[in-house]
C-alpha cells in the first residue's frame, strides 16, 4: 500500500529539515520563512511505499497567498493518506491555528511537536498526551535538527494512515456557531464527500469565495447559504471570517493553558537581547553594512584572496599550464591542439576556477549568516527602507536568495501577493551580485585595486541602491503602480550554525560552480578559442585577424563612452550573457592567446594593462547591472511573460548603460579629463535618471482623488 | 596528423560532446544545470522530481 504523507506547518517550523531527515534528500533549508516555495516530494528512507510531500510553510488554509493555495489545493484535492502537522513547540499559540484547520479536512493527522529540545532547554513543559486527547489526534515530540523522535513519528504516522483514523473533531466553536455550521452542512449534504462536509461548511461561513466556486452551487443553494451567513454575521455583529478566527484563537488559548507551562515569564531571552541591538532603529543598518564589509573582506581580500592567489599564481601559472604545454610538446601533439588545450581550455576554464577558493569562503560565510538567523533580520531591517520607496521587505527575500543565483531568486518572487511588487522584484533581483558575478568583482578588485575590499562592498550596495532606484522609477509607471504588500516576518531564534547545514550549503554551491565550469564555460571557451584563432575563411590566423576580433570591433564602439571600447572587453561582456563566469573565461582565452602570454602568466596583469581603474569600475558596473544570463532571462520570462521580460531586459540594459556612463564620464571630469560630447551624454543620462526618480506619481495622485471623491 | 594528436583530439571531442550533452540534458529537465552558478537551492529540481513521480 502506497502511503502519501504530507508535511504541513507554519513557515520556518522545520518541515524541510524533517523532510531531509526522512527522505535522505538534500533540499535547501534556510533559517528564514519562505524557503520552500512549491511542494516537493521524496520517498521515505527504507520504505519506498511512503511518499513524503514537503508543503510550503503556511499560517492558515485561507487562499490568500500562493503558498496557501498550493498547500490547500494539495490537501483538499489530492487528499494524502496522512498529514504530519509540524508544529514549532516554542510557539504553540500561533502554530495550533493551522492545526485546527487541518483537523477539519477529514484527513488523518499526526502532530509533530518540533523543537521540543528548545522547550526543555527553556525550562518550559508541554503535556503532549493531554494535547493529543484535546486535539483528537496523535502527538509526537521531535527535534528535526537533532533527529530525535523520528522513528516514533514515522511509525505513528504510518499506523494512523493504515487504519485511516481521521481526527476526532472536538468542539472548537461556540454552540451558536456550531448551529450555523450544521445548517450549511445540511445544504451541502450529498454535494461533497462526508469527510469534507465540515470543512466546506466552515469555509462558506467564512465567506471563502474559492471554496464556493469549487462547490458549483445552484442559485437556490447559494441564496440559502447567503441568508444563513447573513444571520450568522448579524448575530455576532462581525464578518464571518473574523468570528470564526476569533473562536479558533479562543479555543487555542484554552488548549495552550491546559497543556503547557512556561518556566519564565516576561524575561528577555538571548535572541531578544541580540535583536535589541541588531534590529535597533539606528544601529541596524550600520551593523548590516559592517557585517557585509566583514564578509567581503574575509572572502575577497584576505583568506579567500590568499587562496585564490595561490591557485592562480602557483597551481595554474607555475604548474598546470607549463606542465600541460611541455607534455603536449613532448608527445608530439600538433600546435593547434596545444594552443586549444592550453590557451583555450586551461586558461579559459582556469580563469573561472581560480576564483573557487574565494567563492567557497563567501559561501561559508553566507551559509553561517543564513543558518544563525541573521538573514531573516536583514529582510526585516530592509522593509523599513524599502517601504519608504514603495517596495516591501518581502522583496528582499528573493534578493537574498539571488546572492546565490538569480534564477531561484526570480522564482522566489512568486510568493509576493501584490502583482506590482512581484514584477518589480523579478525585474530587479539580478541587480544584486550573484555568485557568477563574484569572480568578475574579484578580478577587477585584484587586478586593478590591489584586492581592496571596497570594490566588492560597493558592488553589493550598488545592487541594493539600483533595486531601490528601480523601485521608485518603476512604481510610477502604470503597469507597476500599487501599494506595497504588508510584510510580516517571523524572526527565528538565533542558534549556532550547524556544521552539516553550512557544509552542505557550501558544498552544493561550490559543486554547482565547478559543474558549470566543466560544461557551459568549457564549451564557451572552446568556441571563443575557435573564433579567435580562425578567420572567416577558416584559416588559422593571429588573434588580431580572427572572426571574434571582427565581430567585437564592429560593436565595441557602443561601449566607447563607458571607457572600455576595446573589442576584448566587448566580447567578454557579450559572452557573459551565456553565463556571467564567461566574462573571465573569455579574458582567460583571449589573453592566453595573445603573444605576451608565452610564459603562461595569469590574466590579472593583462586585465590591468587593458583598463584604467575608472574604466574597469565602469566595466564592472555595467556587467553587474545589465541583463542577466540567458537562464535568468528565461526565469524572468516565466514570471513576467514575453512582453514583460522584453521590457525588463531593455530596462536593465538602458539602466546599466546610463549608470556606467555616468560613473566613467563624471569620473573622467573630476580627474581633469575635460568636457567632451560623451560627458554631455552622461549629463543627459543623469538628468533622465533624476527626472524618473523625482517626477510626480500620477497614479498615486489619481488614487487620492478617487478616495477623496468617494 | 600524428597518433598523439589524433588520440588527444578524440578525447577533447568526446569531452566537448559530453559537456554539450549535459547542458542539453539539464536544460531539458529544467534542472539545476540551467543556473550558470546554481546556489544549490534545488527549487528548480521540482519539475524534474514531479516528472519522475
Amino acid at each position: 500500500m502506497v502511503i502519501r504523507l504530507a508535511l504541513a506547518g507554519n513557515p520556518n517550523c522545520g518541515k524541510t529539515t524533517l523532510f531531509n531527515n526522512l527522505t535522505g534528500a538534500s533540499q535547501h533549508t534556510g533559517n528564514w520563512p519562505g524557503v520552500t516555495v512549491e511542494k516537493k516530494e521524496g520517498k521515505l528512507r527504507g520504505n519506498k511505499d511512503v511518499i513524503i510531500t514537503d508543503l510550503p510553510g503556511i499560517y492558515s488554509l485561507s487562499p490568500y497567498s500562493p503558498e496557501e493555495v498550493v498547500a490547500r489545493d494539495y490537501l483538499i484535492k489530492d487528499r494524502p493518506e496522512i498529514i504530519v502537522n509540524v508544529v514549532d513547540s516554542t510557539n504553540l499559540d500561533r502554530n495550533l491555528y493551522l492545526t485546527t484547520q487541518l483537523l477539519e479536512t477529514g484527513i488523518p493527522v499526526v502532530v509533530a511537536l518540533n523543537m521540543i529540545d528548545v522547550v526543555e532547554k527553556n525550562g518550559d513543559k508541554i503535556d503532549s498526551k493531554k494535547l493529543s486527547e484535546i486535539l483528537g489526534c496523535g502527538v509526537v515530540e521531535i527535534s528535526a535538527l537533532k533527529k530525535k523522535g523520528m522513528d516514533e513519528l514515522i511509525s505513528t504516522a504510518i499506523n494512523t494512515a493504515k487504519i485511516k483514523q481521521a481526527p476526532v473533531i472536538k468542539e472548537i466553536f461556540s454552540n451558536k456557531t456550531e448551529k450555523f455550521i450544521l445548517e450549511i452542512s445540511s445544504v451541502l449534504k450529498g454535494k461533497v464527500e462526508d469527510c469534507l462536509l465540515r470543512w466546506y461548511s466552515i469555509k462558506l461561513l467564512e465567506n471563502d469565495e474559492k471554496a464556493a466556486e469549487e462547490l458549483r452551487l445552484n442559485s437556490q443553494e447559494k441564496s440559502i447559504i447567503s441568508e444563513t451567513v447573513q444571520r450568522f454575521e448579524s448575530e455576532f455583529d462581525d464578518d464571518g471570517e473574523s468570528i470564526v478566527t476569533n473562536e479558533r484563537y479562543n479555543h487555542i488559548a484554552s488548549v495552550v493553558k491546559e497543556t503547557s507551562k512556561k518556566a519564565k515569564k516576561e524575561k528577555l531571552n538571548t535572541s531578544d537581547k541580540i535583536d535589541r541591538i541588531v534590529t535597533n532603529r539606528i544601529l541596524a543598518l550600520p551593523i548590516f553594512a559592517c557585517v557585509m564589509i566583514a564578509v567581503y573582506y574575509i572572502s575577497i581580500s584576505t583568506v579567500g584572496g590568499w587562496m585564490t592567489d595561490w591557485v592562480n599564481d602557483t597551481l595554474f601559472a607555475e604548474t598546470l599550464i607549463p606542465g600541460a604545454e611541455s607534455w603536449l610538446q613532448s608527445v608530439g601533439a600538433a600546435d593547434w591542439l596545444n594552443s586549444f588545450i592550453v590557451n583555450g581550455v586551461i586558461n579559459g576554464v582556469g580563469a573561472v576556477l581560480g576564483f573557487l577558493p574565494q567563492m567557497i569562503v563567501l559561501f561559508i560565510l553566507l551559509a553561517i549568516l543564513e543558518d544563525c538567523g541573521y538573514m531573516a533580520r536583514i529582510a526585516f531591517i530592509m522593509d523599513r527602507i524599502f517601504r519608504k520607496f514603495g517596495l516591501s521587505g518581502k522583496s528582499f527575500i528573493p534578493i537574498m536568495i539571488g546572492t546565490g543565483c538569480g534564477v531561484p531568486g526570480i522564482m522566489a518572487s512568486c510568493t509576493i501577493e501584490q502583482e506590482c511588487d512581484r514584477k518589480i522584484t523579478a525585474m530587479t533581483t539580478t541587480f544584486i551580485p550573484c555568485s557568477a558575478k563574484i569572480p568578475i568583482i574579484a578580478l577587477i578588485a585584484g587586478a586593478l585595486f590591489g584586492g581592496s575590499v571596497w570594490i566588492a562592498v560597493s558592488a553589493y550596495f550598488l545592487g541594493v541602491i539600483a533595486i531601490i532606484m528601480s523601485g521608485i522609477i518603476l512604481k510610477k509607471m502604470n503597469r507597476f503602480s500599487g501599494t506595497p504588500a504588508p510584510f510580516v516576518v517571523e524572526l527565528p531564534p538565533y542558534h549556532l550554525p550547524g556544521l552539516k547545514t553550512v557544509a552542505f550549503s557550501t558544498g552544493g554551491r561550490a559543486w554547482a560552480f565547478v559543474k558549470k565550469a566543466g560544461t557551459v564555460i568549457f564549451v564557451a571557451c572552446a568556441l571563443i578559442w575557435f573564433l579567435s584563432s580562425y578567420n572567416w575563411a577558416l584559416q588559422p590566423v593571429g588573434i588580431e585577424d580572427s572572426i571574434l576580433e571582427s565581430i567585437g570591433s564592429a560593436i565595441c564602439g557602443i561601449f566607447a563612452p563607458l571607457g572600455w571600447g576595446d573589442w576584448q572587453a566587448t566580447v567578454a561582456t557579450i559572452t557573459g550573457f551565456i553565463a556571467k563566469e564567461n566574462v573571465l573565461g573569455t579574458f582567460g582565452t583571449l589573453f592566453g592567446l595573445s603573444e605576451v602570454s608565452d610564459g603562461g602568466e595569469e590574466i590579472w596583469s593583462f586585465v590591468a594593462a587593458s583598463f584604467t581603474q575608472l574604466s574597469a569600475y565602469s566595466f564592472l558596473v555595467f556587467n553587474l547591472l545589465c541583463a542577466p544570463c540567458f537562464a535568468a532571462i528565461g526565469a524572468m520570462r516565466r514570471e513576467l511573460g514575453n512582453k514583460g521580460c522584453l521590457f525588463a531586459v531593455a530596462y536593465q540594459m538602458v539602466f546599466a548603460y546610463a549608470v556606467a556612463l555616468c560613473v566613467y564620464q563624471f569620473g573622467m571630469l573630476f580627474m581633469g579629463g575635460g568636457f567632451t560630447a560623451y560627458t554631455l551624454l552622461a549629463v543627459i543620462a543623469l538628468a533622465g535618471i533624476i527626472f524618473f526618480l523625482v517626477r510626480p506619481d500620477k497614479m498615486l495622485k489619481r488614487k487620492k482623488v478617487e478616495v477623496s471623491a468617494t | 596528423m600524428n597518433a598523439a594528436t589524433a588520440v588527444i583530439a578524440l578525447i577533447v571531442v568526446f569531452c566537448l560532446a559530453y559537456a554539450v550533452y549535459n547542458i542539453m540534458k539539464t536544460r531539458k529537465n529544467g534542472g539545476c544545470g540551467s543556473c550558470p552558478s546554481c546556489s544549490g537551492c534545488r527549487v528548480c529540481k521540482i519539475e524534474e522530481e514531479n516528472k519522475k513521480n
